[in-house]
């Protein structure tokens, strides 16, 4: 009698357990939320969700930013993203620290290599606004906001405004070819040879990078 | 007060609850480093604040659960009222208590903060301070914590009280942006708008500010910004005897 009960129990797992991987199976392509780029949530919320520790807020939404629309098995394109939501996001990522170059990191190296012409000067505008907060520390990203608004938004004009403001920041930190920005605009060179070219002027003059944002650097030159 | 202590130490090594404490402190230490290393740049830092935040919810889950669980034991058991039959007072039972599950706590926390500071090297500075505040924190709760255990009948109640309070403490600033703001349709209402914010303002008035405590960016950027170890130790030493006393209050009325 007790056999026979422990039988039907483990009949009853065995079928549950069928029931289950069949169940899983049936649902598996569905996705509690699919937005690609989910708007950024209110300021105030943000300071509940922090529970008092903004720094690690950060990081959890700074690997959010880095990945968002890729995972699960699959991959979006730049062209897909709205941009503009995209810079909420890395505006609301410096308001929780405004001391980290990843948001520079992420706009210049990650997003900044899009296709699109408007994405990509996008991209420029806000390293320009974030790396004149900071030019000492970021000045590097500066001079890949050039790049990006002359060689890949093809927007002269903003490449122009944004080398001519950096070419006139005096501080021992910022090295000297920094100030010879303007002429990198108007060369006319070859966009991975203005890539190279450009990010080798950094290396050289910043060897206190760390190893990651000069990885970060030489995937513009690829 | 002795044997109380000797007693709650014993039932802690028969729980297992620091090595579990220890081992899901180290799992959260390796999981902080591997999502470093997805970063794109600032892994370290990154590491850092995973690693502080994970660490911190590992130690407050494990002493709320420890203290919540044990006490109902004690009770259950009869052990309290054995304690009791010696020439001890309640309130020196009350601090006899707070202190055994103080020890665990520093126990819980110490080797932690020592082995992240081997394992991700962060400011020295920072890491004092830091770690300093994490056992500060953690002492609240395990007041917290007592307080429940002592005042509901389940442990599982007090447990999740003690979570509660906890996550609501640490979003005492908030609560305070928000009443002064109003933001929202019912924080704006004429009609529950006043009422609500003035719950908002009593609740971040009345609950301790562990949102001051355990800054992941201590770790990162070092020690240093707009409040220190001196604010926590007042935070600390206001709300620590405010919940023993509590604690005692509570129990003097009982019947055993």
């Amino acid at each position: 009698m007790e056999t026979a009960r422990r039988s039907l129990a483990l009949l009853a797992m065995l079928t549950a357990l069928g029931a289950q991987v069949l169940l899983a199976s049936h649902v598996a392509p569905l996705r509690g939320d699919d937005d690609l780029l989910p708007p950024p949530p209110p300021k105030a919320l943000l300071r509940l969700e922090a529970f008092g520790d903004d720094q690690a807020l950060f990081r959890l939404l700074g690997l959010e930013v880095q990945n968002f629309g890729d995972g699960e098995g699959h991959f979006s394109s730049l062209s897909s993203y709205d941009y503009q939501r995209l810079r909420d996001w890395l505006e609301l990522l410096d308001g929780l620290d405004g001391r980290s170059s990843l948001t520079l990191a992420l706009a210049g190296a990650l997003y900044g290599q899009t296709g699109d012409q408007a994405r990509a000067r996008m991209m420029a505008d806000y390293l320009y606004r974030r790396g004149m907060k900071d030019p000492v520390r970021h000045w590097h990203w500066l001079a890949t906001a050039v790049w990006l608004a002359r060689h890949r938004g093809h927007d002269p004009a903003l490449a122009m405004r944004i080398a001519v403001d950096a070419a006139a920041l005096r501080d021992p930190g910022i090295p000297e070819w920094v100030r010879s920005l303007p002429s990198f605009v108007v060369a006319r060179m070859a966009d991975q040879d203005a890539a190279r070219q450009m990010v080798e002027a950094i290396l050289s003059s910043r060897p206190d990078l760390a190893a990651e944002d000069r990885k970060a650097l030489e995937r513009l030159a690829r | 007060m002795t044997a109380i202590l000797r007693t709650i130490l014993l039932t802690n090594a028969r729980d297992r609850m620091l090595p579990a404490v220890w081992a899901l402190a180290l799992a959260a230490l390796l999981a902080s480093r591997a999502l470093g290393g997805a970063m794109l740049v600032e892994g370290r830092e990154t590491a850092l604040a995973y690693a502080s935040l994970s660490l911190r919810l590992v130690v407050v889950a494990g002493l709320v659960m420890c203290v919540c669980f044990q006490m109902r034991r004690l009770q259950e058991t009869r052990e309290i009222e054995a304690m009791l039959a010696r020439p001890l007072s309640r309130t020196a039972l009350v601090l006899a208590l707070a202190g055994g599950y103080g020890l665990l706590a520093a126990a819980a926390v110490l080797p932690s903060v020592a082995v992240l500071g081997l394992a991700l090297n962060p400011d020295a500075a920072g890491l004092v301070l830091w770690g300093a505040s994490l056992l500060l924190e953690a002492w609240i709760t395990v007041a917290f914590a007592l307080f429940l255990a002592c005042s509901l009948t389940s442990a599982a109640a007090s447990a999740l009280t003690a979570l509660a309070l906890y996550a609501l403490s640490r979003m005492a600033a908030g609560f305070h942006d928000i009443a002064q703001a109003g933001l929202g349709d019912a924080l704006a209402s004429p009609v529950t708008g006043l009422p609500l914010r003035l719950a908002a303002e009593a609740m971040s008035l009345v609950l301790p500010r562990l949102d001051l405590f355990g800054q992941s960016s201590w770790l990162v950027y070092g020690a240093g910004g707009e409040w220190g170890l001196g604010i926590l130790a007042a935070q600390a030493g206001i709300y620590l005897p405010l919940l023993l006393a509590a604690t005692v209050y509570d129990l003097k009325g009982r019947q055993f």
